[in-house]
């Protein structure tokens, strides 16, 4: 049991703010090219059931995270197994956003500056939020929250002289096999690796509702993915899209106010740097509690420090370059569906049994 | 450049996190400090000297052009 507890509006603000993670800069697919606003919305919907899912694992057993949970439910060794799967995702999925990030800031301002420092620097600030405690970080993402949201906000207000609507014709034109590829990106990268956030779940405060933090998240943080691909197509267009990198950088760059307000885009890497640091603490946080929970110790914060640095070695390695980089992220929902789909799939199943079971057993008894 | 950032960070941690842990904490959780600390360091240093370390991306790359 957590002896720390955040509330229900800092769990909101902790899964937006995640969700935005490296999606603000990368934004989310487009493989659906001028009609990924549908696959947008269709991906939102879509993964509601997935993240209903999530919610009633939590909503079976309140006050416990996800490694207690299939500890309880499978035992030690099976349990362990699963332990050491999500904890391997958590720290994979980290050491990928921080080079995601060093690799932004490389290309975009820093170019001389070595990648591991900016690596170390924006760990280092992970690693004393996760030290500082869960109430910390959920306060820190409440206050993040607001200022993400108007710096997107902003940059679509001073681009409306920019934009061209025209970008989003001819609507429908991908075909139903492109548009369920494209949705299923968008589920897969960002909106189910909330999945990480179950075993965060036992600093929820037992009356909070799980299904209401999960969809008011899910929905807010949707709605702003919209602004960012309304902004994004109607600035850019969908061919300029997929020709670069980082299309919210590249939107913003060519926002400009008369001639003295210019170079906007240090507002998205702000928004980056916020986000990315939610995203990577809470992998941090979930990746400290598999390692804490596999060696039986109790306070996860004493091996944050070595967890991290075995994710910083990770993101050192995990690519050469910025183009094996996007190649996997190519493949990365493939790669992600056991973690967010299959796994979840069964703990909920085996949960539901076993939940059904026990109310047999106590009814026997009285 | 890079081997000196390294050394700074490790010496950094070991002052303000590692030592006051030695002082107080389990075997466990030192064990898996030294360990993995160890571990993370020659990684890191290699890196420093540009070695080209294999990525565990690349077989889970590999396995799933395989399948699809």
């Amino acid at each position: 049991m957590v002896k720390e507890k955040i509330t229900s509006n800092q769990a909101i603000a902790i899964i937006t703010a995640f969700l935005f993670g490296s999606s603000v800069i990368f934004g989310v697919s487009t493989e659906a090219k001028q009609d990924s606003w549908i696959a947008l919305i269709l991906a939102m919907f879509l993964s509601l059931p997935i993240i209903i899912m999530y919610a009633r694992i939590i909503k079976l057993y309140p006050d416990m995270g996800l490694y207690d949970i299939v500890h309880q439910l499978f035992g030690k060794i099976i349990g362990n197994i699963i332990v050491v799967l999500m904890t391997w995702y958590a720290i994979h999925l980290c050491a990928m956003v921080l080079r995601n990030f060093s690799e932004y800031i490389k290309i975009t301002t820093l170019f001389k500056t070595p990648e591991i420092l900016i690596i170390i620097v924006l760990l280092l600030v992970s690693i004393y939020i996760v030290k500082s405690g869960m109430t910390i970080f959920g306060s820190w993402a409440l206050i993040i929250l607001p200022i993400i949201v108007l710096m997107v906000v902003f940059t679509i207000i001073f681009s409306l002289n920019i934009i061209d609507i025209k970008n989003f014709l001819p609507i429908m034109e991908t075909k139903l096999k492109g548009m369920a590829l494209a949705t299923y990106k968008i589920i897969s990268y960002p909106l189910t690796e909330t999945v990480l956030f179950l075993p965060l779940a036992g600093f929820l405060k037992k009356k909070d509702s799980p299904y209401k933090i999960y969809i008011t998240a899910i929905i807010f943080g949707c709605l702003i993915f919209f602004f960012v691909m309304f902004r994004n197509l109607t600035v850019l267009g969908s061919t300029l899209i997929m020709e670069t990198y980082f299309p919210s950088f590249a939107a913003t760059r060519i926002i400009e106010l008369g001639n003295f307000f210019t170079r906007i885009e240090g507002a998205v890497t702000i928004n980056f740097l916020f986000a990315g640091i939610a995203k990577i603490t809470v992998c941090l946080i979930a990746a400290s509690l598999g390692i804490s929970k596999l060696l039986s110790i109790t306070n996860y914060k004493k091996i944050v420090v070595p967890t991290g640095l075995l994710i910083l070695a990770l993101s050192t390695i995990i690519y050469t370059n910025i183009i094996e980089m996007m190649d996997f992220i190519e493949i990365y929902y493939i790669y992600a569906f056991p973690f967010e789909i299959i796994i979840p799939l069964i703990i909920w199943i085996t949960a539901e049994i076993k939940h059904k079971q026990n109310k047999v057993t106590l009814k026997q008894k009285t | 450049m890079n081997l000196t950032i390294v050394l700074v960070l490790y010496f950094l941690i070991i002052i303000f996190d590692f030592l006051p842990l030695l002082k107080k904490d389990n075997k466990k959780v030192i064990s898996f400090y030294i360990g993995t600390s160890l571990l993370t360091l020659i990684i890191l240093v290699l890196y420093s000297f540009d070695i080209v370390i294999p990525s565990p991306v690349k077989p889970i790359e590999d396995i799933i052009n395989n399948i699809f």
